[in-house]
């Protein structure tokens, strides 16, 4: 069966965000960051009103189109954060750097990590640079080789950093995913070198490619835009890292898993909201990704009651926010589920 | 099969509730950001500059209204899940006997 263009075309949706802040900026309204803010608030109010979607995909006729709109989200980002740029150094108000900034790492985080990671899954190396360029604009270029080769042996496990403990607050979660997730990152390149035959400190280690990579980048914002330049490069990539790890906490939040039990449909929480869905690349199908991450985002299935979400990622977001909140709604959740 | 009959009604029920309070809490949401938006284009308009510190005030007071509707219907949502899943394992439970109720019938 052949998929329907129309089933697809929602994916567009999240593109219209960077192109809307990118027209505005440069037609001259003032409004054009803030409007990445507002986008936050519509997408929340909407996944409560756009109800759920839990059919399957048909087909995989309009996977070439899906993978176009990933190739896409790089141009798109970059010409952001350049915008973001000229928007901070031609302002001299800490208001607009504030705002900005925040404005630039939501759409790398919200919009532009979901794009990150469908490529970074990808066979082609042209995808997975692509991913890795993109991570780069956020200062967060090793999770790819920790959310890959780390991550997704481990989910559930004690020892992965990206899964959140059961009764762990997101501000306890943060720290310890941030440097695990790093030194993780390491770990794994410098076996992966080892047992290919190469130098620890050479051109083949990704980790100092990576390293290398993001120095020039603070260097050439530092030569061209100033001080101004660098404070809103490193704060937009706080922020962004921030929305990976809050997304990392929804995903995995008390689930557990002993060591050799097979990944299943109970070691993610999923959302079938729709409007969560297409913004986010149908990564709140979290179970059937980790089930075969090599399945494209197209195509990803629906998983079932179990491990349901009881609102959209987006709401999922500003409860984890609020420890309190977060733990009356999710930990007699878990506690069911376990039952 | 009354039971049965029972629990698919309150199954159901329970769908339209989780319904209902989504789209009611997201239609809240809609028209409390409506009024916040409004009062931002009129300052805008009229070309009043609103001082940060109330700036600041009225971003915690949004976020903290925004967080209070989200936590209510994502607990609403979140027990009735909870009582679908119970639903569910007593379906389960009931059919696992029937059926083994039938195989002892026909031995």
């Amino acid at each position: 069966m052949k998929e329907k263009w129309p089933a697809v075309l929602p994916f567009l949706l999240p593109c219209l965000v960077p192109a809307l802040v990118l027209t505005a900026y440069w037609n001259g309204a003032a409004w054009a960051f803030r409007a990445v803010i507002w986008s936050y608030l519509a997408a929340l109010v909407l996944d409560f009103v756009g109800g759920e979607d839990t059919s399957e995909p048909r087909g995989d006729a309009a996977i070439g189109f899906c993978r176009l709109i990933t190739w896409l989200w790089f141009p798109l980002q970059l010409a952001v954060i350049v915008t973001g740029l000229v928007a901070v150094t031609v302002s001299p108000d800490w208001r607009t750097l504030y705002v900005v900034s925040i404005a630039a790492g939501g759409i790398s985080g919200m919009f532009g990590i979901p794009v990150a990671h469908e490529l970074m899954h990808r066979s082609s190396r042209l995808e997975r640079t692509l991913a890795e360029l993109q991570m780069s604009l956020f200062t967060y270029a090793h999770f790819c080789i920790e959310h890959v080769e780390g991550h997704h042996h481990n989910v559930g496990l004690r020892r992965d950093p990206a899964t959140a403990r059961f009764g762990e607050s997101l501000y306890a979660f943060l720290p310890r995913t941030v440097l695990g997730g790093y030194l993780d990152a390491w770990r794994l390149e410098i076996a992966r070198l080892r047992a290919a035959g190469h130098a620890v400190h050479g051109p083949h280690n990704r980790m100092l490619r990576y390293l290398v990579l993001q120095l020039v980048m603070i260097v050439a914002i530092a030569a061209a835009f100033g001080g101004r330049g660098v404070a809103f490069f490193l704060f937009q990539s706080a922020v962004g890292i921030l929305i990976v790890e809050v997304l990392n906490y929804v995903e995995h939040y008390g689930i557990r898993r002993r060591e050799h039990e097979p990944v299943t449909d109970r070691h993610s929480w999923n959302s079938s909201h729709r409007i969560s869905n297409w913004l986010m690349f149908n990564v709140p199908r979290h179970s059937d990704h980790h089930a075969d991450a090599a399945r494209a985002y197209p195509q990803l299935r629906h998983a079932g009651a179990d491990r349901q979400l009881p609102v959209g990622y987006f709401a999922m977001f500003v409860l984890a926010l609020f420890p309190p909140l977060w733990r009356s709604v999710m930990d007699p959740l878990i506690a069911a589920e376990e039952r | 099969m009354s039971d049965a009959r029972d629990r698919a009604e309150t199954r159901d029920l329970i769908d339209t509730g989780v319904e209902l309070g989504s789209v009611s809490c997201g239609c809240s949401l809609a028209i409390g950001l409506f009024i916040l938006g409004s009062c931002a284009g009129v300052a805008a308009k009229t070309g009043t500059q609103t001082a940060p510190v109330l700036e600041i005030i009225i971003a915690v007071v949004s976020a903290l209204v925004i967080a209070t509707f989200v936590y209510v219907i994502a607990r609403k949502n979140a027990k009735l899940k909870i009582a679908r899943a119970e639903i569910e394992k007593l379906n389960r439970r009931a059919a696992a006997e029937l059926v083994s109720q039938d195989e002892a019938d026909s031995d």
